[in-house]
């Protein structure tokens, strides 16, 4: 198989394609993506481009970051060097503190650690890219880490927490490597390793959740929990072999605290900066 | 001066934590090391494997520490005495003063030795941030012996998920109940350095930059 050839062949498997098509609004033209808005297709002001994407991304990989770095070291990621300005609104972060990874029988606070690396290397990844393009980043937005009033108090919350964080995140950058003006771009190799890290990451935090025996409950409607509550240790479709995806829309969905058509809330209380910015239904 | 604790706040999570499942209760051993000016090591001998042992010591200033145990695969220990082999596979969690969490042990032990007879590096080592001047509590036990996920506080106590009698390390290997803990002190310990993440996608910045160079002049 020619690696041209790949991306049709993964979109034609992608199980909720027609719903990813239908709210991007993605037709002939691979610039004219829309949101969708109350329910309608409503086209943007301006065609999205990568660079967009790459916005959008560097978003979430802040929210990201500022959970790993709070609930390991007690620091928000500007204490510990990590840029946060750029274009849009800046925010504080609020909520969270260090957790307490006493329990040492899983690694949690180990494996903590090293994930918390790599999202402070993805938010510099993304900076640095998007700089290197001649763009300036968005700004990390206000970001409430207690949006859902767990996540610190100990291992279970913080587990419970990270699934979803990684589950989303496997998620997006599947979703928005599939945007034909994101797979047509150099970013695509990059994109690939950053989405196989958050693989990676999810797999870990998942079994962990399996055997500590913690309870969740599932997202939306391709959310695939692990057990005891659900029953697949790794999130993927069992008939097509692959990952789940959401559009962006549907990320913020989640991270907007289930909010539809809406511009902030949950994680984000004055929403996240740049072009993308509004939640559409679940998924 | 001992006592002892079940954690019992934990019991819906436990009952499928361990294929054994059997919580069991775990006597506490607490003992003060004293101010750690330079380096100390420290030894002895558990009871059983359901002892976990809580050894304070305080810092007059400042400073990052290395704790390590050696008593699993031997080695040279921080007094400059080689530790023998044969110990159990250590847990470490090193708490503040009032019980709360500073720090885990990495897994496996960047410097520990390898136990000839069992073929795996089993002891436990931290190395914490720039620490401030104050009083903290090391605990040290048995790996089967951990604080409950559920638990905030070192006060919340331990958990035993071993026999609570013999030690055997994660392969059911024997062990014996001795230990050997050491604590490199203020000035004693080099800066851990951090990955340059960025130099291994460099490449893929020059990509971009170079594409969307070429769509804006294309327009």
């Amino acid at each position: 198989m020619k690696t041209k050839n790949l991306l049709p062949e993964i979109l034609s498997a992608t199980p909720n394609r027609r719903s990813l098509l239908k709210t991007l609004g993605i037709a002939s033209s691979a610039a004219g993506v829309a949101i969708a808005t109350s329910g309608k297709m409503e086209a943007q002001s301006t065609s999205l481009t990568v660079v967009d994407v790459l916005q959008f991304a560097l978003n979430l990989e802040y929210l990201e970051a500022e959970f790993y770095t709070v609930a390991t070291m007690g620091q928000t990621i500007d204490q510990v060097g990590i840029g946060i300005t750029g274009s849009g609104n800046g925010g504080p972060t609020t909520g969270g503190n260090q957790v307490n990874f006493s329990n040492n029988l899983v690694f949690t606070g180990q494996v903590a650690m090293e994930i918390g690396q790599d999202e402070r290397a993805h938010v510099k990844l993304l900076r640095d890219a998007l700089s290197a393009a001649g763009v300036m980043p968005v700004a990390k937005p206000a970001i409430n880490l207690g949006a859902l009033g767990i996540g610190f108090a100990n291992v279970v919350q913080f587990l419970t927490l990270a699934r979803v964080f990684e589950d989303i995140g496997v998620s997006a950058y599947g979703g928005a490597a599939a945007l034909p003006f994101v797979a047509n771009s150099p970013y695509i190799g990059t994109a690939a390793r950053i989405l196989a890290a958050e693989a990676e990451h999810v797999g870990n935090i998942r079994l962990q959740v399996a055997r500590l025996n913690i309870a969740t409950t599932t997202l939306d409607g391709v959310d695939i929990i692990p057990p005891p509550s659900g029953q697949k240790f790794i999130s993927v479709d069992a008939t097509t072999g692959l990952s789940v995806v959401r559009t962006p829309g549907q990320v913020l969905y989640l991270a907007y605290g289930n909010a539809a058509n809406a511009t902030s809330g949950g994680f984000f209380p004055n929403g996240v900066n740049g072009n993308i910015n509004t939640s559409s239904s679940s998924a | 001066m001992k006592k002892t604790f079940l954690g019992l706040g934990f019991t819906a999570l436990l009952l499928g934590f361990l294929s054994t499942g059997t919580l069991r209760a775990v006597t506490i051993t607490t003992s003060n090391l004293g101010t750690l000016t330079g380096s100390l090591t420290t030894g002895g001998t558990l009871v059983n494997q359901g002892v976990a042992l809580e050894s304070s010591f305080s810092l007059s200033s400042a400073a990052q520490l290395t704790i390590f145990t050696t008593s699993y695969g031997g080695g040279a220990n921080a007094n400059g005495t080689t530790a023998v082999k044969g110990g159990f596979m250590p847990s470490l969690v090193l708490y503040n003063g009032t019980g709360n969490y500073v720090a885990g042990q990495v897994f496996p032990s960047p410097i520990g030795s390898t136990d000839s007879t069992t073929g795996l590096v089993g002891d436990a080592y931290i190395r914490t941030a720039t620490l401030s001047a104050g009083t903290y509590i090391i605990a040290l036990s048995d790996f089967l012996v951990q604080q409950s996920p559920t638990a905030t506080n070192l006060s919340d106590g331990f958990i035993d998920f071993g026999s609570g009698t013999t030690f055997s390390d994660v392969q059911g290997n024997l062990r014996t109940g001795n230990y050997t803990l050491n604590i490199t002190g203020p000035g004693n310990a080099a800066a851990a350095p951090e990955p340059g993440t960025l130099a291994l996608i460099g490449p893929a910045f020059g990509g971009l930059a170079l594409w969307m160079y070429r769509r804006r002049n294309a327009r």
